[in-house]
């Protein structure tokens, strides 16, 4: 079952890494291949439906292929979790033939949170990392490092 | 997958198990600890077992459980021209480690004011997820602490002379070049130095019970004098410095290993010659980032000295909060080994194991010289931790390395499924553990039963010869990160 309630979205697989979390991704289209990614990123650390849509911050990533632009995109969305201090719930990226990413994601400033982050996120790992196109979209697996 | 008892600790998978291993691997730890490995490990530390120039054996320590690229527990040693460097061979919070402070203090001296003390930690050391920071430095400082690491500590007044004697490699990696990290990196690092980090990272404060000394002889002579005596604890590293390091040399390396004509298994391995310019570069900046991560845990110890002190109501001095020593756990280092009655330099990545040195080391501090090592094993928040001496057998039997902790054996999801935050923390607060942490939920991915028995890993280290245990430290106070 797919957390976006239908058969495309996110879904958290347990015990791929003992200490670590994984997650897999369904979806029909690249744009949302990347949205159900960003929201599964974000989904290991807080609650989404408690993530205001307050600010936002724009990204512009480019790349030579799919599974590297997916790696950067979740990664920049790390970085920027550090730098600007911030959380994000809603994502809706475009990315165009030549992977290359425009984005504004939204989100909120960590500490106006009503409840702090459960875990935080150190980076996006490359174990069992995986992205294809399939005969219904796109599939993605990631395991990140906490 | 086959493994070879050599005695009733070491277990070992031979080089002719999977197409390409050039060394064995080695699993140590007594047959319940290797009998419940998840079959990843084996999996992790077979395909290590096939990296270039890597020499001797691929190990795995009692508390290695599977991670990603090398298993946690993970040891591997390389010679320095033929072999590779990997950041998956090191982690994404690169020099993530432990140290351990004493005290003049006893359990009694500290309970009345623990409440405060705890209140008092808690808002002076940041911990959890973002941008909170003790320090706030300007570029230029923040470069300077990446290349002189703890001594810069040291001249801006957050660390002692002891201090410094008793940080592994005295608190500053050779090599370190901010040339070589990414103006990402800097921003990442920037406004984090000074804080604890989240998931298993912590400040904890410790007592030593007559009945947890295993031997008091050199529980006397590292400075554990009187009964029930206060320790302190901290468990962090790199913070987003460290992983946005190796994030961006996980990439760089990955994209050079077709340069190189290298192919591994797990794209996490991935890795270039150390001898080569990305494996030099790679080198340089986690050099920078364990640097980061010396001066993270001094800056945090100034802290928590001034917290004792105002609260106590004593001086510094009459405190005698000491550092035993500050180990790390994920490092690589180029460090000396006798093989075949030769010394040879080779580079040693630990990924969740911690340096062992023997007594006889030439390296130790001189008041740990006939002595050994102080080897810090964190435990889980609720279960306590243990404090060990390095021997001299570990340079023959583990490239003188031994376990970190005592290693999961829960995911954090199981974890939570078993237990609720609130109701852990009830549990604890009646156990005399006062709890401090930013989020309940993240508290119950901690319990004491998502992980291995300590005593379990630590009588395997002692039984295998490699570190002696001195004395177990339980928590009465915790602020989880």
């Amino acid at each position: 079952m797919t957390v976006s309630g239908s058969e495309f979205g996110y879904r958290h697989i347990e015990d791929v890494a003992t200490s670590d979390a994984a997650f897999e991704v369904k979806a029909g289209n690249i744009n949302e291949l990347f949205m159900f990614s960003g929201q599964a990123l974000f989904s290991v650390m807080c609650d989404l439906d408690k993530v205001g849509h307050g600010q936002e911050i724009k990204i512009e990533l480019e790349s030579d292929n799919l599974e590297d632009l997916l790696y950067l995109y979740l990664s920049e969305l790390l970085y920027l979790k550090d730098t600007e201090d911030m959380v994000f719930s809603a994502f809706d990226p475009k990315i165009d033939g030549n992977y290359s990413l425009s984005d504004a994601p939204l989100g909120m400033k960590i500490e106006t949170l009503n409840e702090a982050p459960r875990v935080d996120i150190k980076a996006v790992t490359y174990y069992k990392y995986k992205v294809e196109k399939t005969d219904y979209g796109y599939y993605a697996f990631v395991v990140v490092d906490l | 997958m086959r493994k070879n008892k050599i005695n009733d600790y070491i277990y070992e998978i031979p080089a002719s198990e999977k197409e390409g291993m050039r060394v064995p691997a080695r699993i140590f730890g007594s047959r319940k600890i290797v009998q419940g490995l998840d079959e990843a490990v084996y999996e992790q530390i077979t395909n290590v077992a096939r990296l270039p120039g890597i020499r001797k054996y691929a190990c795995c320590m009692p508390d290695g459980h599977s991670g990603y690229g090398f298993p946690i527990g993970g040891v591997a040693a390389f010679d320095l021209n033929e072999g590779i460097i990997s950041p998956g061979g090191i982690g994404f919070d690169i020099n993530c480690g432990v140290r351990l402070l004493r005290t003049n203090l006893t359990e009694k001296d500290v309970r009345p004011k623990l409440k405060d003390l705890m209140d008092v930690l808690f808002h002076t050391v940041p911990s959890g997820t973002g941008k909170k920071a003790i320090l706030n430095l300007n570029q230029k400082d923040f470069e300077k602490t990446l290349v002189e690491g703890a001594s810069w500590c040291k001249d801006n007044g957050y660390a002692t002379d002891n201090d410094i004697e008793c940080i592994e490699d005295r608190g500053c990696l050779p090599g370190a070049d901010p040339s070589k990290v990414s103006e990402k990196a800097f921003k990442r690092g920037l406004g984090q130095v000074g804080s604890l980090g989240s998931g298993n990272h912590y400040l904890e404060i410790q007592t030593v019970n007559p009945e947890d000394i295993r031997d008091e002889e050199l529980a006397h002579k590292l400075g554990f004098d009187r009964e029930n005596q206060i320790a302190v604890m901290v468990h962090c590293g790199s913070r987003g410095f460290g992983h946005q390091v190796a994030t961006d040399y996980l990439v760089t390396l990955s994209r050079a290993m077709k340069k190189y004509d290298l192919h591994t298994r797990d794209r996490e391995l991935a890795c270039a010659p150390f001898d080569s310019p990305e494996g030099r570069d790679y080198y340089a900046a986690m050099a920078c980032a364990a640097n980061n991560a010396f001066v993270n845990r001094q800056v945090i110890t100034h802290r928590i000295r001034e917290a004792f002190s105002n609260i106590l109501g004593i001086s510094q001095r009459e405190l005698g909060m000491n550092l035993i020593f500050d180990v790390a756990h994920n490092i690589a280092k180029i460090e000396r080994f006798k093989i075949n009655g030769n010394t040879v330099k080779l580079l040693v990545h630990r990924k969740g194991s911690t340096r062992n040195l023997g007594p006889s080391s030439d390296l130790l501090p001189p008041k740990y010289r006939g002595i050994g090592q102080p080897v810090l094993v964190g435990g889980s928040m609720q279960t306590g931790s243990y404090l060990l001496l390095g021997t001299d057998s570990s340079e023959e039997l583990s490239f003188n390395s031994t376990v970190h902790g005592s290693g999961r054996v829960m995911s954090r999801s199981q974890a939570k499924k078993r237990v609720r935050g609130r109701e852990l923390f009830n549990e604890m607060t009646s156990q005399g553990i006062a709890i401090r942490t930013a989020s309940f939920a993240g508290l119950a991915e901690e319990a004491g039963f998502a992980y291995k028995n300590l005593n379990d890993v630590v009588d395997s280290v002692t039984s295998l010869g490699i570190s002696k245990p001195v004395l177990r430290l339980k928590p009465i106070g915790n602020i989880k990160g």
